[in-house]
Formats: structure tokens, sequence, C-alpha cells
């Protein structure tokens, strides 16, 4: 009832995102994000008590925990966690809430390409849904090169297979690089490009947010 | 030039760490000497562990990272029987500090050791630096699997990029003995040992970046950060350039956003960066 | 790339209701020579240049101009609570001693003088036990320092404060719905005042305490509150009359 259905207007490719907030009850923000048959679910806790190991006197910690649809943690999804910690670190005021902490968890339904992409709007749409003080508002596309120099957005697991470059931009609402992960073999014009075509979905997100957002308030008919 | 530091230089760098960095950076120097884009100087040794099959210690300035690289026999997967394997771990030593807390002689570690190890093993795979299929001895028999372990024995900056110097170099100091397969049983001859077939290597340059001023536009570029200064900076941008100049990652954590230009100019540098590393390694191989 | 003209025009173009949606990052419009106040979920870096003060809560932009004046808040739907000095709390007590430990729901535990009861003096003190509930005023809500209780106001009364020893239940809901609660035109509240007689504590905290005469009273009033927060003003007076049907 409360699932919001981004309708694809953007000249860029991608697949159509669907969003649900509220999806986890006992967290204080969460949200399930789909795209095409990736899904992400994140909830968001905070500001909780900080452990007196961890806790910093002039800002908040914010620990994410990433989890995979199967099997143990490993480095990959250590890896994922130190990406989206960097993301919440900028994005988030920490400052605003000094002594405490903010702990997030991403569990990665299935992963149908793109998954960082998903991951990143999971994340944003549940601290919107916290309502923790940020920055801005932020997204994410990715790039996949394929050996003949053809580039495509938001590609699947199946595409990803064939690319020789996967480049993933986190991007603010301005459409500057917030955070970045860029793996393959690829040259400085074909990531510029990329960081372009990312730019350019900026607005458009933005706009998905709002609608999000609105589409929560309105619930309240009083 | 280096800054002569007083005692209430040093009194005052104690007590505001983050505000004499600050102060230090937004007049142009920085606390040793260096201009924004030097980088420290870089020491190579290889082959310096007589056990293990190729080793390499790199020093950037106060940063000591270690590789040695050992080979073994195995048997390779039924789903990709051609293939040999390249076991890559990176660890740090106690003697760095706690990989998580604060503790004394060491901060909280940007990279912990199980994500390093997941960036250099994408970058190394990335760069077509080994072809697995040279690792196979016999296809679906008999393969080698290369152990490479990454030890950081002391950190003051960019310990990414030496763990990829380290494990490179070790790689390409690596010999292996060479194997003939006799009635199905391995046949290992010692005394002929050959060096391992690469290709395009990679090289790693990291950047610290902060916001110079109230502003958005501003932002501050440090190549080859101390750790002082990437904990002040907050964001960092790590770009592994191949041998040949092509990128093979370019990862950003957080800091302030940057604009494609911004991007451009670390790009850059981290290509010249690359070429200066690439002649390092050839004249230590010679 | 966004500049700052097509900016406004997105923030005034999605309304919900005639109502401005805004997001983390908007700018707050900032007239010249025009005096600003900025309230909840705004955030300046100071200065008053384009883009320095922006709006970083996500919700229904509210705006008061007055005398020249204009203000500037956001209407939100929180769930955890963040302490602010003076709001009015429900919380549980945790630990007695000198200084009661109360948990509040925020990240850190409020304490409360066992002295901060009217007419408590060092040999007449209030008899509080674990687990007991207390209805009080915050009086330091400062984020770097532990949030303080008080139940009596400046002038040493009680003015409604102190301890809920009477039966009755805690419902907890999101603090919007525990503004709503508050605010004198609130439907299910004057619905359900119609038909019952009860007692009501709401707490800023996301925590409303409840005592009705019957346990069947109770559980109604608990129910209606709880399912009022997405209706609208006909279908909450339909669900409490079909409530009190029952």
């Amino acid at each position: 009832m409360n699932i919001i259905r981004h309708v694809v207007t953007m000249e860029v490719k991608s697949r159509g995102i669907e969003c649900e907030l509220g999806i986890i009850t006992r967290a204080d923000g969460s949200a399930q994000v789909k795209q095409g048959n990736t899904i992400v679910t994140c909830g968001v806790y905070g500001p909780v008590e900080a452990k007196s190991a961890r806790e910093k006197v002039d800002k908040a910690v914010v620990e994410v925990i990433v989890k995979s649809e199967t099997g143990l943690p490993g480095p990959y999804e250590k890896e994922l966690e130190l990406l989206m910690s960097s993301c919440c670190e900028t994005m988030i005021l920490t400052h605003l809430h000094p002594h405490t902490a903010i702990s997030v968890s991403i569990q990665i339904q299935s992963d149908n390409g793109s998954v960082i992409v998903c991951m990143v709007h999971a994340l944003c749409c549940s601290l919107l849904d916290a309502c923790l003080p940020l920055k801005t508002t932020f997204s994410a596309i990715k790039c996949a090169f394929l050996s003949d120099g053809s580039m495509l957005t938001d590609p699947t697991t199946q595409q990803e297979e064939t690319a020789t470059s996967q480049l993933t931009y986190i991007i603010d609402r301005k459409g500057k690089l917030v955070a970045s992960h860029a793996t393959g073999s690829f040259d400085t014009e074909e990531y510029i490009k990329g960081l372009s075509v990312a730019s350019s979905t900026a607005v458009h997100r933005t706009d998905f947010y709002r609608e999000t957002i609105s589409r929560k308030m309105s619930r309240i008919k009083q | 030039m280096v800054l002569s530091q007083t005692k209430m230089d040093l009194d005052f760098r104690l007590l505001f760490p983050e505000e004499f960095i600050k102060q230090i950076l937004d007049e142009g120097y920085r606390e040793d000497g260096r201009s924004h884009n030097q980088t420290r100087s870089t020491t190579l040794t290889v082959g310096s562990f007589k056990s293990a099959d190729g080793s390499a210690v790199v020093r950037i300035g106060g940063t000591c990272v270690a590789c040695g690289v050992k080979g073994e026999l195995a048997n390779p997967r039924a789903i990709s029987p051609k293939d040999g394997f390249i076991v890559l771990n990176v660890e740090y030593s106690l003697v760095t500090g706690s990989e998580k807390l604060g503790a004394i002689g060491g901060g909280e570690k940007f990279f912990s050791s199980q994500s390093l190890t997941q960036i250099i093993q994408d970058i190394i795979h990335s760069s077509k630096f080994i072809n697995l299929e040279h690792l196979c001895i016999e296809e679906g028999k008999i393969c080698w699997s290369l152990n490479v372990d990454v030890v950081v024995l002391s950190c003051d900056g960019p310990v990414i990029d030496a763990c990829v110097l380290a494990a490179v170099s070790a790689l390409k100091n690596a010999t292996l003995p060479s194997v003939e397969i006799e009635s199905e049983k391995p046949l290992v001859s010692m005394a002929t040992r050959n060096h391992l077939k690469t290709g395009q290597y990679p090289l790693m340059t990291s950047f610290a970046i902060h916001k110079k001023e109230v502003s958005d536009t501003n932002i501050g570029v440090l190549v080859d950060p101390t750790d002082d200064e990437a904990q002040y900076c907050t964001g960092i941008v790590c770009i592994a350039v191949t041998n040949d100049q092509k990128l093979t990652g370019l990862y950003k954590y957080g800091g302030p956003a940057m604009t494609s230009d911004d991007i451009q100019k670390c790009i850059r540098k981290a290509k010249k960066q690359a070429t200066i590393l690439v002649k390092l390694i050839d004249n230590t191989m010679k | 790339m966004l500049t700052s003209p097509a900016y406004k025009h997105v923030l005034y173009a999605s309304m919900v209701d005639s109502k401005v949606i805004v997001l983390p990052g908007d700018a707050i419009p900032l007239a010249v020579g025009n005096d600003i106040k900025l309230g909840p979920g705004t955030y300046s870096g100071g200065g008053r240049e384009e883009g320095s003060s922006v709006f970083v809560k996500p919700g229904i932009l509210r705006r008061k101009d007055r005398d020249g004046s204009s203000s500037f808040w956001v209407n939100t739907q929180h769930k955890r609570y963040v302490p602010s000095e003076g709001e009015k709390v429900i919380g549980v007590v945790l630990r007695t001693g000198r200084v009661y430990r109360v948990d509040i729901g925020a990240s850190q535990n409020a304490s409360l003088p066992e002295l901060a009861f009217e007419g408590a003096t060092k040999r007449n003190k209030p008899i509080v036990q674990v687990g007991d509930l207390v209805f009080g005023s915050l009086c330091q809500a400062d984020p770097d320092f532990e949030p303080e209780m008080t139940c009596v106001d400046s002038s040493g009364r009680a003015s409604g404060m102190g301890l809920l020893k009477k039966p009755g239940c805690v419902i907890s809901c999101t603090l919007s719905l525990c503004r709503r609660l508050l605010s004198k035109q609130c439907a299910v509240m004057e619905e359900l005042q119609k038909h019952y007689k009860f007692e009501c504590v709401v707490g800023l905290n996301g925590r409303v305490w409840l005592s009705a005469p019957t346990l069947m009273q109770t559980i109604i009033i608990r129910n209606c509150i709880k399912s009022s927060e997405f209706m609208s003003e006909d279908s909450i007076k339909e669900m409490v009359r079909q409530a009190v049907l029952t």
C-alpha cells in the first residue's frame, strides 16, 4: 500500500526502482528497495547508546553491517561495509548527536546485478525514514563497459560477467562524486563518461526520494 | 623545506591536532615539509625471505609492508579445471596496534584487513597480472596454488599502496620449481626454477581529500597522506593504474564530493606516480 | 547539474494537499532583509549566502511569518526520541538511589534526583521502585550531557507531574502521533471523551499512559488511539462509534 514505483522517465536506461518504507517495524527507519530482481532491505537504528569503547565525544559512531543472501560474511561484505559506512559518515551530520551510535544493517535478499546501487538507494531511503539529519540525499548508478567499448547502465549479473569494467558511482544530488567503486580495465575517458551519465540521473533520483517521502507524509490525513 | 617546530608548536599540535594540520594545509604546506602533490620516498627490497618462493618488503615513509609468496600443489576446482589459484591474505601485525580500537601506538585503521584483501584481490584479478591458466600443471588434475601473505608491519599513511606494490613485486620475484607428471604422480625438480608468466601489473596511489573552505567547491588533495593527515581529511581516493597506463581500479571513500575535474587531476597524478613505481620495480628486479 | 532557480522550482513543485515536501539538502529560501528563525529539521552553517542554511530532515515544510520575521521548521515522522529541553516525557525507573535512572527511550537514560518531586525532603522521600512509571519534564537535554528530569515546575509544584501509580497501561506510538494527541483539535481524543471517562498522560517521547475504569474500556481506547494515526477525521468518528457498540 505504501510502495513507491519510480517511473523511468530519464534517457539513461535503468530498471525501475520500487521502494517500501517502514518494512521493519522495530527499526527506527527501514526500507526495501527492488531494482529488477535485485532486492535489498535496510534497517537503521539510532541514535542509540554507544558502547563506551566505541563512543566518540564529538560525533556519532556509525556502524554498518552488510549481509549477503547466503553464507558467512567474508572480505566481500567487509569491503561493502567500508563503502557504505563512508557514505553514511559523509552524509549524516554526525556531530549533531555526539556520544551516540547509529547502527545500520543491510541485507541483500537477492542479487541480480548492480547490487551496490540498490544498497545505496535502500540506505538513503531508510536514513530518510529514520529522519536522521542528512547533508543531502544521495544515489548511485552503475555503468559497465563491454569489450567493444559500448556502455551499459544498471547491468544485470549476466551483463556484468561479459563486461570488461564495472564502474559504480555514488553521487550527491548535485551530481558530484561522493564515493566510487570501479574495477576492471578502463581508461580515464570511460570513467569520466560514466560519471557524467551518473550526474545526469541525480535530479531524477531526488524526485524519486521526494515522491517517496511525500507518500509517507500523505498517510497522515488530519 | 622542513618547518621548524618550537615547543609551543608541539604543544599546540598535541592539544589541537586537527586545527594544527588544518592551518598547515591551508597555508599550502605539509607537516613533513612536502608539497601537496609530492610523495615520500619509496624503497623496495625483493627476495629477502629465503623460505618463501618470492618476497618483497616495501617502505613508503613510515609505512612498512612485507609480502611472501609460497606455491603449493593443489587440485583444481571442478568448475574451472584449467585454472590455478591465488590465495591472498592481508594482515596487520600486532605491532601496528588494534585494528578496531584506537589503541596506543596506532589509530583506528581505515581499511580493515579483510577489505584490503578484497580490494587487492580485485585489482590483481582485473589487471590480468597473472593468468590463472598459467598456474595449471595438468588440466583437472593438478595446479599451483599461490599463497600470497601480506603483513603490514607499520602504518603511517597509504597502507593500500604499499600492500599492492609488495604483492606485485613478490609475485614478480617468485620462482616455482618445474613439475613433471610421471605415471599420474607429480615429480618436482627443485633444481630448475622458473619465474611466473606475468602480464600488466597494477600500481596504487592514494590521495586524501579535504574541504578547503566553507564552500563546497574548494577541494584540497594530498598525495601519499600520512596517518595524521588521513585522519583529518576523512576522504580517501585510491587509484590503481597498470604499467601500461590503463586504469584498473578507482575507489573513493567519503570525504567532500568531487567534480570530474577533481577526479581527472587525481588520475593524472596517479598515472605519473605509476611510471615512477614501474621504474622502481624495473631497477630492483634487474 | 542543478542550478538554484530550478532547484526552488522543484522545491515547490512537489506538494501533497498543498503541503511542501522538503528533503535534506533543500536550500531554505532566505529573503534578503527578512529576519529568519530556523526550527527543527534545519541546519545553518552560519552566514546568509545561498546554500549555507539547508533542511536536513525530510518532511512537510512549515512556515510562519510574523512581524517581518519568518520561521521555518519541518514536520517529520520520527520513531526514535531525541531529548529536547522542556519537553514532558514518560519514563520507566531502572535504578533507585540518590538519583534515579530513568529510561525515556532516548540514546541515554535520564537521571532524576529523588528530591525533584513535590514536597520531597531528605526525611520525606517519595517511594519509588524499579519499574515504576514517572512523568516529568526534561530540565537538561544537551547532547553532550546526560539528560536530566524533574517532576516539579519552577515554583516547586508538581503541576501534573510525578509517579503514575494508578493502574493503567502504556502504549508506544510515533512521536508525531504524540504531538497530535496533545493538540486542541485532536479528533480521536475528542471522540473518545464523548463516550468514556478516562485519564490520559502523553509523553513527547512516544509513550502514552492510559487509565480507564474497566479493562475493556482501556483496551478500546488503546486500540482507537493506536489505529487513528493514518485515519481521516470522519473515519476516526466512525471507528470510535463502532468501538463503543461492541
